[in-house]
C-alpha cells in the first residue's frame, strides 16, 4: 500500500492509509465539513475497502432512517376524543383558564387602583423614581436672596458649563483681582455640583465625576489640584486655604423637594443658603458643617 | 436528501393554532396531519413498538388540542408536541416495559410499497429499515433519540440539546458514540446485508 497521505479536516490530522479519524468522519456526516475536504476523505475511502464500508454502512443507514414509514391517518381518532363546542380545552382546564383570566384582571385592577389611591392620598409616596434636578436649573433657579450673602450683591444665570460666565461671578463675588474657575465636579445620580475656583490659577485645569460617597473619587479630584484639604474643605464646608476662594454650588435632592444651595466662602467664615421648601438661609461657620446637608 | 415531514410555514401553522384553539376541527386536523408522520416515526424507531407508537401520537395530540391555550408561539409548535410525546412515551415505557421489535419497524414501507417498486429494490430497502432498527436497538436511550433526531427529523443540535435539556457537546458526544457504535454494528453483524451497496455510495 502506497503511504499516499491527505490532510485531515482541520489541516493537522494527516489521513494514512487504513486510518480515517473518527473525528474526520463525525464531521462529514455532521455536515461540518465542506465538500473539498469530503472529497478528500471519499478519495481516501475508495483506496481502503474497509474504511469505506463501515463509512458507507453508516451513511446508508442515516439515508434509510430519513426513509417514510406509513404512518394511520390520525386525525379521526384523535378528534373523535375530543369535544369541541367550547374548543377542545376540557372543563377543568376552562375551568382553570378562567380563574387565570380572573386572577389576571384582579391584579390589573388592583394596580392601577393602588397606584391610583397613593397618588391621590399619598402624593409624595408616588413619585417612585427620582429624577436629579439639572444643574444648569438650579443654577438658573437661585432667586435674589441669594445674593445677600456676605454682602455680594449679585447673582449668575449662566450654566456651569460656562466657564467664563462663573469665573466672571467669582471676581464680583470674591472682589479680588483674577478669580478663575479651575474645575468643576459634578455626579450623575445626585445634582451635587462643586465648583472650585482659585485666585490665582490660569486655567481650568480638570473635571471629574463622582459620587458624594465616593471617598476614591474625591480624592482622586483633590489630587488634580494638588489640593486634597482644599476640596474636602469645600465639600465638607470648613474654610479653604487662605489664599483661594472656593464656591461651592450644588443641589441636594431629598425626599420631597430639590435644595439648591450656594456656599461662597470668604477665609475665615462662609455663608450658605438653602432654598427649596420653607426658605431656607443660614450663616455657618467652620464647625458647622453639619447644617450644610441639611 | 430533505425530511419533508411539515410543509407549512410558521404562519400558517400559527394560524391553524389559533382556529383550533376556537374549537376548528378542520383546522384541528391539518395541524395533526402535518405532524403525525414525524411524530410516529419518531417514536417507532424510539420504542420500535407501532402499536404504543399509536398510542402516544394520538394521546400527545389529544393532550396538545386541550392545552392549546398554554402554547407560546414564540416556540416551535413541533417541540412543545415531542416533548409532551416523549413524557406520553416515557410514562408508557415505565407502565408497560415494551419489547423494541426491530422486524416491525422495517416491516412498515412507506412509499416504496407502491407495487410498481421493483421487487428486488423493496425487498433491500425493507431488510435496511430491519438492519437500522437492530443497530438502532443496540444504542443507549439518549443516543438513539440524539440520532434520530438529528438525522430522521434533521433537527439542528442547538435545538436537540434545549430539547433534551443536555449541553451541546454532550448532545454532539452522544450522536458521535452512537454513530459510532451503529458503524461498528454494521461491520459485525449486517455486512452482507449493506454490500450491494458500498460500491455505488464510495463511488
Amino acid at each position: 500500500m502506497t503511504a499516499q497521505k491527505h490532510q485531515g479536516c482541520d489541516g493537522s490530522d494527516p489521513i494514512g492509509p487504513g486510518r480515517v479519524p473518527d473525528a474526520l468522519i463525525d464531521a462529514v456526516l455532521d455536515g461540518d465539513i465542506d465538500a473539498a475536504r469530503s472529497k478528500i476523505l471519499y478519495e481516501h475511502l475508495a483506496k481502503t475497502p474497509d474504511a469505506a464500508r463501515e463509512v458507507a454502512a453508516t451513511e446508508r443507514a442515516i439515508e434509510a432512517l430519513k426513509a417514510p414509514i406509513h404512518t394511520p391517518d390520525m386525525s379521526y381518532l384523535v378528534l373523535s376524543q375530543l369535544g369541541g363546542r367550547h374548543g377542545f380545552t376540557t372543563a377543568a382546564g376552562r375551568r382553570q383558564l378562567w380563574i387565570t383570566r380572573i386572577a389576571a384582571a384582579a391584579v390589573l385592577v388592583l394596580t392601577v387602583g393602588g397606584a391610583f389611591a397613593v397618588q391621590r392620598f399619598v402624593p409624595q409616596a408616588a413619585h417612585l423614581v427620582h429624577h436629579p434636578t439639572p444643574v444648569s436649573d438650579v443654577v438658573a433657579a437661585v432667586p435674589e436672596p441669594a445674593t445677600q450673602i456676605a454682602g455680594i450683591r449679585t447673582q449668575i444665570t449662566c450654566g456651569l458649563d460656562d466657564f467664563s460666565g462663573l469665573t466672571n461671578f467669582a471676581r464680583v463675588c470674591m472682589a479680588p483681582k483674577s478669580v478663575e474657575v479651575v474645575a468643576v465636579a459634578s455626579e450623575e445620580s445626585s445634582p451635587i455640583t462643586i465648583i472650585v475656583m482659585q485666585r490665582t490659577a490660569p486655567a481650568m485645569n480638570g473635571q471629574v465625576k463622582f459620587a458624594t460617597d465616593d471617598s476614591a473619587a474625591f480624592d482622586q479630584f483633590a489630587a488634580l489640584h494638588n489640593s486634597k484639604s482644599e476640596f474636602l474643605m469645600a465639600s465638607y464646608a470648613q474654610s479653604p486655604r487662605p489664599d483661594e476662594s472656593l464656591a461651592m454650588w450644588g443641589a441636594t435632592s431629598g425626599s420631597a423637594h430639590v435644595e439648591p444651595m450656594m456656599l461662597l466662602t470668604p477665609a475665615a467664615a462662609f455663608d450658605w443658603v438653602g432654598l427649596g421648601d420653607g426658605f431656607a438661609s443660614t450663616r455657618g461657620n467652620r464647625s458647622d458643617s453639619s447644617s450644610l446637608y441639611r | 436528501m430533505g425530511v419533508d415531514w411539515c410543509v407549512m410555514t410558521k404562519g400558517e401553522e400559527l394560524r391553524l393554532i389559533e382556529l383550533a384553539q376556537t374549537g376548528d376541527h378542520d383546522a384541528a386536523s391539518a395541524l395533526i396531519r402535518a405532524h403525525q408522520q414525524s411524530l410516529f416515526a419518531y417514536l417507532l424507531r424510539m420504542s420500535g413498538n407501532p402499536e404504543l407508537s399509536e398510542d402516544v401520537v394520538q394521546d400527545a395530540f389529544v393532550r396538545v388540542l386541550q392545552n392549546l391555550h398554554r402554547f407560546d408561539p414564540r416556540f416551535r409548535f413541533s417541540t412543545w408536541l415531542f416533548t409532551i410525546a416523549k413524557r406520553l412515551y416515557v410514562n408508557a415505557c415505565q407502565k408497560m416495559k415494551p419489547v423494541y421489535d426491530t422486524d416491525i419497524v422495517g416491516s412498515r414501507r412507506g412509499r416504496d410499497a407502491d407495487p410498481s417498486t421493483p421487487t428486488l429494490l423493496r425487498e433491500r430497502n425493507s431488510q435496511a429499515r430491519d438492519a437500522i432498527g437492530r443497530a438502532l436497538s443496540q444504542l443507549s436511550g439518549d443516543q438513539r433519540e440524539i440520532i434520530l433526531l438529528f438525522h430522521q427529523q434533521e433537527w439542528p443540535i442547538t435545538r436537540i440539546a434545549e430539547f433534551m435539556g443536555m449541553p451541546e457537546g454532550t448532545v454532539k458526544s452522544h450522536l458521535h458514540r452512537g454513530r459510532r457504535k451503529m458503524r461498528k454494528y454494521f461491520e459485525l453483524h449486517e455486512s452482507s446485508a449493506w454490500s450491494a451497496e458500498f460500491a455505488g455510495v464510495v463511488a
